[in-house]
């Protein structure tokens, strides 16, 4: 393959943040260059075939997965042709009315995607009842709601007024973003669950429905309340977007993979190469004084590394490939996923002291020191909690700049019914625990082109608390759900309507086929043994929305390049407006489609929760 | 303005007298007149008017009609005169009365504050389930509609003659308390509760000797009285549960005083009543003084009926 000899960009790896930022920096003008070694786009976000993500899973691979187990067949004569299935590593849903959206239109990429809306939200109550209630959101889902008491919607609706009191609103009625979460406010500091109780949801399965359900948070004691308005805001923004009642969050069609994919090719189109199965690659790096580490003049010469303090060293290219057949290609900075930096730094470490003959080499094992990563990416120890080397305390240098990022227990289940809930095969469930993180759970099915039409996917996955398998958190959570939907009324109500005709689309309550669990071990790396020029992009994590990716995105950008400018995926901000009142914009809209539809020039959509073919309308401008 | 709409007016009924295609070219090109008319202000009389006049000839397709209202009251839901006007279409078209309701349920789903679609709905319930009445059917046949067309524009003048079924009022009774509770400070719920209220009691009225509607009556105007007395133990300064609540203070008044007493609530309950209600219209004066006047008139009617 024909390289340039310098690139402005490298990116390492096309997992969906760094391929934001791939997309940010082909844009803006800049060189880039994307590698990554796998010979499929996404990385630990990739959407694979069963074939595929069950070799993801195996130990040093992409998935970064340990404690494997797997419960029943995953023989395509049980469950299906591996193709059919396109699975997910890191499922998301994404907000209608978020930044991803915004950022999918700024680049182009959203030529490249598809969505459904998510059909439904419930959560499973954690109390002996174990029912599967539905979460309302807005006002008419609460008004709709067959879960709720009619106190109980009073008082829900009193706590969302509240609460939503607390955003600032322009003259127009409109929700301005809420000011930044610093100010000393003494409400908005207030850690979120006490709030809740504080404003009248005394009773637990209520906050539950509001702060798990409705604003997917991991534990409103760790928030405070300015943190979560911005959630508030997002979902007001998001919920019936895309038409009268539809909901706030969207599925991508083919797996939440496309998504990286997408910014991936938008970055092509700016003019990035990107190269599969790119051959291994090690960092070149340089101290700060310029002179070369490892390749010639003896710089870190003893085994304590060197002082406590000296500067950072600067990246200054890579090298691709090993041995006789070694390309090398300049940077001006690295970006790249944590598993690809760190092991890139490794190998460039194992290099530099091959090269001089090190006696303590950094062959293997963990060395410390400025330059040296403190965590390796976890290669299926037993626990596989990816424990630091040693203790942090015997780490010289400051604490880090971040919390690690979590372990994560995660199942991917196959069910052998279209949907897990008769007429919706797209819905979330929020499974609060008393001793332990939210579960969250996605089924989705072959309205999302992931399977086929007899079977549904389902996901789960939550933080790691204790020393605990996947399995044994997971599994009972996935069998209470499926006994909680199979005991729905909509299940009873569908059986009498169809007076026990069989056909139709939903035929039952739905069982379980086959079912994988495994640990998820974050990949990490010190920040201060990163090179000065160099960008780590954060895992998955547990987050159900992929919308806190572009804030990221945006930081790193900005760390990366110089706080100047705008981040090019970022909207143009509105122009000014006239003193039009935002209905009657809506009603003259509303009266120019009915203009062509009457004119016969263009089939008007009909009313329908599915949004067809094309996935989802651009939004309307204010 | 409306003098030039009706200039025009009259300039084509000659046209649309000859019929054929240059009427039918006439017409659409009237509709695309109006529309944009509409498009620049959607609450003009005279552009509906005119559109109506214009599809009263049955010139063009009355579903893009359809088509064309549920477009603009997707975006503006509120809007009475989309809401007038698809009353209209579907009067020309016989629309079955049932799909029309559906579409009112909808549109309440959608958002309940939404006063045109209740009041759409409390014009149909008569039509659809009551006794004697239209019977409930949903059949779409062109006859069929035809049919029923007839027996609708005859029944919508007389109307107020059918008495809606107790278990369809039992259902809209929950419907409304859902729209109440959720948000008790939305007049449109308040508003149809009134009308159901209005409903119960015609029963009675028309049978005042049966025993059996009297009872039946008391019982529903008790459950309704403990619903609104639970609303206002959670928000007690609800305008609209007040009022309410003085309302079926009053009504059960002269339901209990009839002959048979007053069911399950207890001796004195008429007297109690009496004082109970006057009560809740002096309380109203107080947290409502801008409609002081109206609260004043009201108890005093109340006293006078307990005389």
């Amino acid at each position: 393959m024909d390289l340039a000899s310098r690139y402005d960009v490298i990116v390492l790896g096309t997992g969906l943040v760094e391929s934001l930022l791939a997309a940010a920096a082909a844009t803006s003008g800049k060189t880039v260059l994307q590698l990554d070694a796998q010979d499929f786009y996404g990385g630990r976000w990739a959407t694979l075939s069963i074939d595929d993500f069950l070799a993801a899973l195996r130990p040093g691979q992409a998935a970064g997965a340990t404690g494997l187990e797997v419960a029943g067949s995953t023989d395509p004569a049980c469950i299906g042709e591996s193709h059919a299935f396109l699975v997910d590593l890191a499922p998301r849903l994404v907000y209608g009315g978020g930044p991803m959206v915004d950022a999918l239109l700024a680049s182009g990429a959203h030529h490249y995607t598809e969505f459904k809306l998510l059909q439904g939200s419930y959560m499973l109550d954690s109390g002996d009842a174990q029912r599967l209630t539905s979460v309302p959101s807005t006002r008419a889902e609460v008004f709709a709601s067959r879960d709720l008491s009619l106190a109980d919607k009073r008082v829900l609706m009193r706590f969302l007024q509240r609460f939503s009191g607390l955003l600032p609103h322009n003259e127009g009625g409109e929700v301005r973003d809420p000011v930044p979460a610093d100010t000393h406010d003494p409400v908005l500091a207030t850690p979120f669950a006490d709030f809740m109780t504080n404003t009248g949801l005394l009773r637990a399965d209520l906050r539950a429905t509001i702060a798990h359900g409705a604003l997917l948070l991991p534990d409103p004691s760790l928030l405070s309340t300015g943190v979560v308005l911005d959630r508030l805001a997002l979902l007001q923004r998001s919920a019936g977007r895309y038409g009268a009642g539809s909901g706030a969050l969207l599925c991508p069609m083919h797996g939440g993979g496309e998504l990286a994919q997408a910014f991936c090719r938008s970055a092509a189109v700016g003019g990035a190469v990107q190269m599969l199965r790119s051959p291994v690659v090690a960092l070149r790096l340089e101290s700060a004084e310029g002179s070369q580490i490892g390749g010639g003049a003896a710089t870190v010469s003893d085994s304590a590394g060197p002082k406590v303090g000296a500067s950072r060293p600067v990246c200054t290219g890579i090298y691709l490939g090993t041995g006789d057949d070694r390309q090398e290609v300049a940077a001006g900075v690295v970006i790249g996923g944590v598993a690809e930096i760190a092991s890139a730094l490794h190998l460039g470490e194992q290099m530099a002291d091959a090269a001089q003959s090190h006696p303590d080499g950094g062959a293997g094992g963990v060395v410390h020191g400025a330059g040296q990563p403190c965590g390796e990416v976890s290669d299926g120890t037993a626990g596989g909690a990816g424990q630091p080397c040693g203790d942090a305390s015997s780490c010289p240098s400051s604490e880090p700049e971040r919390p690690r990022a979590p372990t994560l227990l995660r199942c991917v289940a196959v069910l052998d019914a279209p949907a897990l809930l008769p007429g919706q095969d797209r819905v979330g469930v929020c499974l609060p625990r008393p001793e332990g993180p939210v579960v969250w759970m996605l089924a989705l099915g072959h309205t999302l082109c992931v399977c086929p039409e007899n079977r549904t996917l389902v996901y789960l996955w939550t933080e790691a608390a204790a020393e605990r398998g996947a399995r044994s958190v997971l599994e009972p959570a996935l069998q209470a759900v499926l006994r909680a939907a199979s005991g729905t009324a909509l299940f009873a109500a569908q059986g009498a309507a169809e007076g026990g005709g069989g056909g139709g689309v939903s035929a039952g309550p739905a069982s379980l086929l086959t079912a994988v669990y495994y640990t998820e071990a974050p990949s990490d790396l010190r920040p201060d043994a990163l090179p000065s020029n160099v960008t780590a992009c954060p895992d998955p994590g547990s987050d159900v929305a992929v919308d806190s990716c572009i804030a990221s995105a945006r930081q790193l950008f900005h760390r990366t390049f110089g706080e100047e400018g705008r981040f090019p995926l970022d909207p143009d901000p509105p122009a000014p407006d006239a003193e039009d009142v935002a209905s009657d914009e809506e009603a003259l809209e509303a009266l120019r489609t009915a203009l062509r539809t009457v004119d016969g020039t263009e089939e008007a959509a009909k009313e329908n929760p599915d949004l067809g073919e094309s996935g989802w309308a651009p939004p309307l401008d204010t | 303005m409306y003098t030039a709409w009706n200039h025009r007016r009259e300039a084509l009924v000659p046209v649309f007298k000859e019929g054929g295609q240059q009427a039918m070219q006439a017409a659409a090109e009237e509709l695309a007149l109006t529309l944009r008319a509409l498009t620049r202000n959607l609450k003009s009389y005279s552009a509906w008017h005119h559109r109506k006049w214009v599809i009263g000839h049955r010139l063009t397709s009355l579903e893009a009609e359809i088509t064309l209202v549920e477009t603009l009251l997707d975006a503006d839901d509120r809007n009475f005169h989309g809401w007038a006007y698809r009353r209209f279409v579907a009067d020309l078209m016989g629309m079955p009365v049932q799909r029309e309701l559906e579409y009112t349920t909808r549109k309440i789903q959608h958002n309940f504050s939404n006063y045109s679609a209740w009041h759409y709905r409390s014009k149909l319930l008569p039509l659809l389930h009551s006794e004697p009445g239209v019977p409930a059917a949903a059949d779409d046949s062109p006859s069929a509609a035809a049919e029923r067309q007839a027996m609708i524009s005859s029944s919508r003048a007389g109307a107020t003659g059918a008495l809606v079924l107790h278990q369809t009022l039992e259902i809209e009774y929950e419907l409304v308390s859902q729209a109440f509770f959720t948000e008790p400070e939305d007049q449109s719920g308040w508003i149809y509760h009134r009308w159901l209220l209005g409903c119960s009691v015609a029963h009675w009225q028309a049978a005042p000797e049966s025993e059996a509607e009297r009872a039946r009556l008391a019982d529903v105007l008790g459950c309704q009285l403990a619903l609104v007395s639970d609303l206002l133990d959670l928000e007690p300064g609800s305008v609209w549960a007040r009022k309410t609540r003085a309302h079926l203070l009053g009504l059960m008044q002269r339901v209990g005083g009839a002959a048979g007493g007053s069911a399950g609530r207890g001796s004195g309950g008429e007297a109690a009543d009496c004082v109970a209600a006057a009560a809740a219209w002096e309380d109203l004066e107080g947290l409502d003084p801008y409609r002081a006047g109206y609260y004043r008139h009201a108890c005093s009617v109340s006293a006078r009926a307990s005389v």
